[in-house]
């Protein structure tokens, strides 16, 4: 079984892409993840033959820094690199259930159950030459991928092998990993060679982003921040012997299901209604984690069969699942009413003004049919606001809206934007230096990023009424006028 | 042009405004609690800013994620792990 080069070798790596019930489908590699990815996928036209040949290309920038990724694109080239992979389809074996009365495992052969082939990471390359020939093999790469003619089965098994050949040939520096993706989810990773020159750890890092490529390829990321899936982890496969073999294939799957568990109660925590649902979401992957592949060792005298695992438990999230869910009713219910009151208070508020406005008027007009001497009554607003209001209407009408918007979504955070931002990392990284500089503990820590969001806030808010009152003034039309070079006017 | 100019500057300060605010409900909502995480974590703006926020240990609640540069060097190349905290993190 050439997919099981996974135990010949010490750089061997195994984790989870998350689905539920093994619902892995091989022909949506790379569908559906967004702009910069180019992908294939042909079923082999061999009635006797069912499987396909999956192929995906991204171009992939590590983005861990807080300045802007264009400009460390620019400062810092080798951040970027071109991920791809490319195999076809073979059987495997697929358990379904213990036999309660022999103990062992019953499987079915499931004909397209394993994705196996290459993962490639092609560098950025600072020589001019080298940099043109990847450019050329990046464009026959996705040339081919967009070709039009029919593939015979013959020309797809040829493939493989002719991408690997031209990506060893044209990619100075690319490394190639082999890998076998079942349709459980198991994903394995491994080396046929050490590359030279790279530490175990450093083979591992590459790995790790390999297996992010594939989850990012093969998975939609739904409950979770796509960028921050570290969720379920890559572990090393060790089986220097029997007994190690073992330890690893059983606690590969324990630590899935730990970290998978862990991550619902660190959402829980969280209080928001977005991150309750994201638990929901999570709890669900671990159970099907659960019910796939918890229950099952590979074998590893053979391991294109299973034996039980007795060596881990699951859980019962029953419990744990109603009372999110009853939570997530509970906070639904508060965001409803919330929302519905905002509404109620802003349209009172607009219809209180319109009220006064009509009052007034009415009263004033009765003075004067009347013939009264009383005094008319006006509604005091103050000059510089008016003069606004009526030279530019429109700017006050979509100014008011857009910060009608933004209050909802504040109120209702969790639920609407405002998520958080390189910006904001970047105060909170400042306020921990200053912090850690001025020995201040974490309540002076937390007390300084407070203070300094109290103030930005505030001068936000102030340059806000200043710059619209600046641009008000017809001083600043005139000097707009002349540096524009032309009346503007409004 | 000026009409218009008022409202380029008064959409992009009511978003600068309001997101800051939100950033200082999460803050507040995390608490010292959570500044304390960040802290044992190593999260600075040195470590934010080049990538190279330590590894989190089991019992921390900062996620990270990670990332890599790949340098050439001669004919092999340089790898070099990158990491930082998860960015639904305030």
């Amino acid at each position: 079984m050439p997919g099981l080069g996974w135990t010949a070798t010490s750089l061997s790596y195994v984790g989870w892409v998350p689905n539920v019930e093994s619902h892995l489908s091989f022909s949506l590699i790379g569908a559906g993840v967004g702009g910069g990815v180019n992908r294939f996928s042909k079923p082999y036209t061999d009635p006797d033959r069912v499987g396909r040949f999956a192929w995906a290309l991204q171009k992939r920038q590590t983005d861990d820094f807080l300045v802007p990724k264009w400009y460390k694109r620019w400062r810092m080239p080798d951040v970027v690199q071109h991920w791809m992979l490319a195999g076809s389809s073979q059987p495997t074996p697929t358990p379904v259930r213990i036999d309660e009365a022999t103990g062992k495992i019953d499987c079915l052969c499931d004909e397209q159950g394993m994705l196996v082939g290459h993962i490639y990471m092609m560098p950025h390359q600072p020589s001019f030459y080298d940099r043109c020939v990847q450019t050329h093999l990046l464009g026959w790469l996705r040339g081919t991928m967009r070709r039009t003619e029919p593939w015979d089965d013959a020309a797809l098994d040829a493939l493989g092998p002719r991408i690997h050949q031209r990506v060893k040939a044209d990619s100075a520096g690319s490394v190639a990993m082999r890998f076998a993706l079942m349709r459980s989810g198991e994903v394995r990773i491994w080396y046929d060679e050490p590359v030279e020159g790279l530490s175990p750890d450093h083979h591992y890092y590459l790995a790790k982003q390999a297996y992010f490529f594939v989850k990012d390829m093969a998975h939609d990321h739904v409950h979770h921040e796509p960028a921050s899936d570290q969720i379920t982890p890559l572990k090393i496969f060790r089986h220097e012997n029997r007994e190690q073999a073992l330890k690893s294939e059983a606690s590969w799957r324990r630590e899935t299901l730990w970290k998978l568990s862990r991550e619902m109660e660190i959402q829980s925590r969280n209080d928001t209604l977005d991150k309750f649902r994201e638990a929901m979401g999570i709890l669900a992957y671990a159970d099907a984690f659960q019910k796939s592949l918890l229950p099952y060792l590979r074998d590893l005298d053979d391991p294109e069969t299973f034996v039980p695992n007795k060596s881990v438990y699951g859980f019962n999230y029953e419990h744990i699942r109603e009372s999110t869910r009853i939570r997530i009713d509970q906070m639904a219910a508060k965001r409803t009413a919330t929302g519905q009151l905002l509404s109620a208070l802003a349209a009172g508020a607009f219809a209180a003004v319109a009220l006064l406005s009509s009052l007034v008027a009415t009263r004033n007009a009765a003075l004067r049919f009347d013939g009264s001497s009383a005094e008319p009554l006006h509604i005091s607003v103050p000059e510089p606001v008016l003069c606004f209001l009526a030279e530019f209407p429109v700017v006050a009408a979509l100014i008011s809206a857009y910060f009608v918007y933004h209050a909802f979504a504040f109120c209702l955070s969790d639920v609407l934007l405002h998520k958080p931002s390189k910006r904001t990392q970047l105060l909170r990284g400042l306020c921990l230096s200053a912090a850690q500089r001025f020995k201040l503990g974490a309540r002076g820590a937390h007390r300084l990023i407070a203070g300094a969001y109290i103030l930005l806030n505030g001068t936000l808010l102030v340059s806000l009424v200043i710059g619209l009152a600046m641009m008000s003034d017809p001083a600043f039309r005139e000097w707009l006028n002349a540096v524009m070079g032309g009346p503007y006017g409004n | 042009m000026t009409s218009l100019l008022m409202i380029i500057f008064a959409v992009v300060v009511i978003h600068l405004f309001f997101t800051t605010l939100a950033a200082r409900k999460r803050v507040q909502a995390g608490g010292i609690a959570q500044t304390e995480e960040f802290l044992n974590a190593g999260v600075s703006l040195t470590t934010l800013n080049e990538g190279s926020v330590p590894e989190p240990d089991s019992g921390s609640m900062v996620t990270t994620r990670e990332g890599v540069r790949v340098v050439r060097v001669g004919d092999g190349i340089q790898v070099i792990p990158t990491r930082t905290i998860s960015r639904d993190l305030a």
